[in-house]
């Protein structure tokens, strides 16, 4: 049994009536698996993520979590963390503390909350954050920033959607390490891009298309992601 | 705020948007671009703004409705005053219930300079339809010269007060449930007055077009002979009105003097203007404090509503001023919206205002009826419509004035991107130590005033209302502080820590919040404890004054005792039933002092211990009664010794049916709920002084006092069957009588009681509001919460501590400020107005007052909170 299975979903263009968004989509995803599905602008490759957390639900096939079924989005803090540069929690206080009292809102104690904080902003390289602002921090220091926000609530499955947008280029790729080693650790690891550079280092790469789900990328794009991978090993 | 919007903004009219090199942006927008930005705000911010809008219309409708009610009964009573003197100027006026000789009035008109004359007479009743309905009217009887006169009878039809008959004003027809149809209108009704009961046909129900503004009034009108029959007045009047011819006034005021001999009042036409303007003041009084203090509650609660959306001001303030606005224009906008928005809410204030002033705060002070004739209209006045329209734009104004403070500063960043919390929130260092600092003085200057004169109790109600909205930060940091103390001792508990973050994190909106439950607070303790201390006072009085005797016999529905009937031999058949031990004759009336128409008590020697024991204020109750039995002495209330300038000891001059007599004052007292004042003398002395005029030797009410084990209701069936059917008297046990005139007294101030219901009832809908609000403009955060897993549930939770400690901190500021101006209020009802007054007990009020209205205010806020813990997380993403 995977720990994602994505089964047969379609999904309705709510902005255009009557064209499909998803069709027929079916990927399955394991503990310690870093897949990356590329798309462009308005592809689906967002709502396809959405849907992988319950907070779109599909008009047609299923999506599974651990086997059960997703009917919304209480799995998300309970074993899925969703992560994204486009929305933001908390920004009223220094990164640390919103990192305790997000956790403090989901009803962990004092202590161990401010334990997982720590632990999350040493694993994701923001420590040195921790003293600042949120809503101050740009680019890799704010996609750091909501990658230990999500590994707070210990997730098995870790969404991230347009992982490397607004990140500058010499930064990149430490932000792809460190979703690589955070697969390697057993985490499952799903993230969306536009931008092909972002793909390396994926153990799959996918291409969403015409709302389709293409189990391999395009000859071209496999090699350019082979070469950034052997590049950035 | 767009950057495409506020290039709109600095671009002139029909230029392009600015360029580098194009000239520094207009110093004032163009009207469609502030119409456009106003759309615009009011597109992402509509709902925040109708919720503000929605608090500044209760505001003003709480201000409206109270002006406007506190105005209303003199107003129309004078209207009504009018329509029966018509054009006369002057009047003989009787100075005791028995009336004036009839024959006075050929001896009148004969008077060189008099054009016409009329005479009145004029009694209270008690009117019962056949349906069971009662009403208390003031009853007129009038005759045909009065047509002449062309005052009452004006337009009423002639055949009112030629026939056999009695025409009811509207409002009485109302009162005793009769119809319109002919057939109701040609029914009968009973009349009791003094101790007469006759049936009489109702000859005309009396509208508007007929009766003037006398058709709002409890009055029936008859033809005067038949009046006078049925009270047993025969040839006697209340009053004389005369018309001089042009000119001739003075001379015809002198001559009417020399006919009255100083034992008839000779005064103006419309004396009862003045005396009802008197008696009402009291009252008016304390309305007007009561008015004034909700108005200003409600200013400050249409502020607070205008905070709640002051940090998107203050966001939206910075986003123009980095977009390149010039500050004069960025006034400018926020001033337009002010306009817009506080006019708006102001209309629809006024109109929910004038709906509450004409249905629950319409006055109805019975307890003057015996002595006035009162209306019940409306009465609209431009000062009304300006004090309220102003308080909601002025209100707005200073909201939107604080957030145009951030202008000050050159960076635009500071006070609202470099600071911890939500953007928009901060408060600076010194402007919460300025807070503090002022609430301190605020409360100090308070107690310097109320010290020194306790008459300016409105100023120093006004300094405690302003202390309690700057001491809310200051009560804020003590619960956050004391309740992070209790999160860290107990790490579970995981909610708090959020909650009080959150309060942190929004300091403006959490000040604006509490300062709401703090005001609501404030005013339902000040005014709603001073109104109950008030009540108390007033049972207080009615119980000792009831307790003089076990049953009471008088007229029907006169609680006063002031209504004269012939006793004769009454007192002695009563008296020899069995089981009564002892019959007192109680006599009294009113009589007019420097402009107050006084209610004149005399007891019989011994019987008024309790009345002036609980209700003396300066003297010895013990030495006042020996004083009264002697004779030649008076009890008064203290207005009227102040306002004669006399003092114990001193002489008061009363105006009497025998002529003015010279009394020494025994012992001052309150004014026992009778506005305009009382005074007390002894038995003998009233019956020599008023007894002398033609009339005969009268009781106003007969004291039944009982034998040890006898049973008051059965004794009052033997004196019931004693009086006979046909009697107009009515036999009541004290307790009976208590209830009465508590009830009656209490009616007086009604207003004082809906205007702190309205107020408490204003500032729980503001609070819902502003709780709404809060909650709502809070719906991108909470669902960015729910995208990092946390679970409706526990956002309900959180929602709700958050409130609670907010509506917590703020209502306790409240309470404890409130109970100061509950004493503050008291002092000057007691001390200003003369009324009986409670001292303030250690009850369980204020707490009962702080469980409601943070249960009602929790309720009120459950709904948008349960609504807000379910935002989509995808709300996050949208934002």
């Amino acid at each position: 049994m995977s720990l994602l299975s994505i089964e047969h979903v379609r999904l309705l263009d709510r902005e255009s009536p009557g064209r499909l968004l998803l069709d027929d989509i079916c990927l399955d995803l394991d503990a310690g698996e870093l897949v990356a599905i590329w798309g462009k602008r308005r592809s689906g490759r967002s709502s396809l993520l959405h849907l992988a957390c319950g907070l779109v639900q599909p008009d047609g096939g299923g999506v599974r979590f651990e086997g059960r079924a997703l009917r919304g989005p209480a799995a998300i803090g309970d074993g899925i963390a969703y992560c994204s540069a486009s929305f933001r929690v908390g920004e009223a206080w220094p990164l640390e503390r919103e990192l305790i009292e997000v956790q403090l809102a989901r009803g962990v104690p004092r202590r161990r909350a401010r334990a997982r904080a720590q632990e999350a902003l040493a694993r994701t390289g923001a420590h040195e954050l921790s003293g600042r602002l949120l809503r101050t921090l740009r680019g890799a220091e704010q996609v750091r920033a909501m990658l230990a926000l999500a590994l707070t609530s210990t997730p098995r499955l870790l969404l991230v959607d347009d992982v490397v947008a607004g990140v500058e280029l010499v930064q990149r790729r430490s932000i792809l390490r460190l979703l690589r080693s955070l697969a390697d650790d057993g985490l499952a690891v799903l993230t969306s891009t536009d931008e092909i550079p972002a793909l390396a280092g994926a153990d799959r790469a996918l291409t969403l298309s015409e709302g389709r789900l293409h189990g391999r990328l395009a000859p071209e794009l496999a090699e350019v992601v082979q070469l950034r991978a052997s590049a950035s090993a | 705020m767009s950057k495409g919007l506020a290039a709109e903004l600095a671009r002139s009219p029909r230029g392009s948007a600015r360029r580098a090199h194009e000239p520094r942006p207009r110093a004032l927008v163009g009207p469609s671009a502030l119409f456009w930005f106003y759309i615009r705000w009011l597109r992402r911010h509509l709902v925040e703004e109708l919720l503000a809008g929605i608090g500044v219309a209760i505001a003003v409708a709480l201000v409206f409705a109270t002006i406007v009610a506190a105005g209303s009964v003199s107003g129309s009573s004078a209207q009504a005053v009018r329509t029966v003197i018509g054009p006369a100027t002057l009047q003989l006026h009787a100075r005791s219930s028995e009336g004036i000789s009839g024959t006075l009035l050929r001896a009148v008109q004969r008077l060189p300079g008099v054009q016409a004359a009329g005479p009145l007479l004029e009694a209270p009743a008690t009117l019962r339809a056949r349906s069971g309905h009662a009403a208390t009217v003031d009853l007129a009887g009038a005759g045909t010269s009065l047509v002449f006169l062309d005052g009452l009878a004006r337009t009423i039809p002639t055949t009112t007060l030629s026939a056999h008959g009695i025409g009811l004003s509207s409002r009485t027809a109302a009162e005793l449930a009769i119809g319109g149809s002919p057939a109701a209108q040609h029914s009968s009704v009973e009349i009791y007055t003094r101790d007469r009961a006759a049936s009489v046909p109702i000859s005309a129900v009396l509208g508007g077009e007929a009766f003037g503004a006398l058709s709002h009034t409890s009055v029936a009108v008859m033809q005067l002979a038949e009046l006078q029959r049925l009270m047993g007045l025969r040839d006697r009047v209340s009053r004389i009105l005369v018309q001089p011819r042009p000119g001739q006034g003075a001379k015809v005021r002198s001559e009417l003097a020399r006919l009255a001999n100083g034992r008839i009042d000779v005064a103006a036409a419309d004396q009862d203007i003045g005396l009802l303007s008197q008696a009402l003041r009291p009252s008016d009084e304390a309305s007007a404090l009561f008015a004034a203090v909700s108005a200003l509650l409600g200013g400050l609660l249409a502020t607070a509503a205008l905070l709640l959306s002051a940090p998107d001001r203050r966001r939206a303030i910075a986003d123009l001023r980095l977009m390149g606005m010039r500050r004069s224009a960025i006034v400018q906008t926020f001033i337009v919206q002010t306009l817009m928005l506080g006019s708006a809410a102001s209309l629809l204030g006024i109109l929910c205002g004038y709906w509450l002033s004409v249905t629950l705060l319409a006055q109805s002070p019975h307890y003057l009826a015996e002595a006035f004739t009162l209306g019940t209209q409306t009465a609209l006045s431009g000062v009304s419509l300006l004090a309220a329209l102003a308080t909601g734009i002025l209100s707005c104004g200073i909201a939107s004035t604080l957030s145009l403070l951030d202008l000050r500063d050159r960076n635009p960043l500071r006070n609202i991107y470099q600071q911890q919390g939500i953007p928009g929130n901060a408060l600076r260092l010194s402007t919460r130590r300025a807070l503090d600092a002022g609430a301190l003085l605020l409360l100090v200057a308070a107690t310097a005033l109320l010290a020194t004169t306790p008459s300016l109790a409105l100023p120093a109600c006004v300094l405690l209302a302003l202390s309690t909205v700057c001491a809310v930060p200051l009560a804020l940091r003590t619960v956050i502080a004391l309740c992070t103390r209790l999160a860290r001792w107990r790490g579970t508990l995981t909610a708090m820590p959020v909650a009080l973050s959150s309060l942190q994190a929004t300091t403006l909106r959490s000040f604006a919040l509490a300062s709401t439950g703090a005001l609501a607070l404030f005013g339902s303790i000040a005014l709603g404890g001073a109104r109950s201390d008030l009540s108390q006072g007033i049972a207080r009085f009615a119980h000792s004054y009831a307790s003089d005797a076990t049953l009471w016999v008088g007229t029907r529905g006169d609680d006063q005792a002031v209504v004269p009937f012939a006793a004769g031999e009454l007192p002695r058949r009563i008296s020899r039933l069995s089981g009564v031990e002892h019959v007192a004759v109680y006599r009294g009336g009113f009589v007019v002092i420097g402009g107050r128409r006084v209610w004149v008590i005399a007891r019989p020697p011994g019987a008024a211990r309790s009345v002036l024991a609980s209700q003396i204020v300066e003297g010895s109750a013990q030495g006042a009664e020996r004083l009264l039995a002697a004779g030649g002495w008076v009890v008064v209330s203290q207005q009227i010794a102040q306002e004669q300038h006399v003092g114990l000891g001193g002489e008061l001059t009363l105006p009497t049916p025998s002529g003015e007599v010279s009394l020494r004052i025994a012992a001052l007292t309150s004014n026992l709920a009778w506005s305009p004042g009382a005074l007390f003398l002894g038995s003998e002395q009233y019956a020599r002084l008023w007894g002398t005029d033609g009339g005969p030797s009268n009781a106003t009410a007969l004291g039944v006092s009982l034998k040890p084990g006898a049973s008051a209701h059965l004794i009052a069936q033997r004196i019931r069957h004693a009086l006979g059917r046909s009697s107009g008297l009515t036999v009541r046990t004290s307790s009976s009588l208590q209830a009465s005139i508590d009830t009656l007294t209490r009616e007086g101030l009604d207003q004082l009681r809906e205007i702190s219901n309205l107020l408490l009832s204003a500032a729980i809908v503001a609070m819902a509001a502003a709780l709404t609000s809060a909650v709502w403009q809070r719906r991108g955060a909470l669902a960015g919460l729910r995208l990092c897993g946390v679970s409706p549930a526990r956002l309900r939770r959180i929602l709700l501590l958050e409130a609670g400690l907010l509506l917590s901190a703020g209502c306790v500021t409240g309470a404890l400020v409130g109970v100061y101006g509950q004493a503050i209020i008291d002092g000057y009802l007691g001390h200003v107005t003369g009324f009986p007054v409670a001292a303030i007990t250690a009850d369980g009020r204020p707490l009962q007052i702080f469980a409601l209205v943070v249960s009602i205010g929790l309720a009120a806020a459950l709904t948008p909170i349960v609504l807000a813990s379910r935002v989509s997380p995808s709300y996050a993403l949208a934002e």
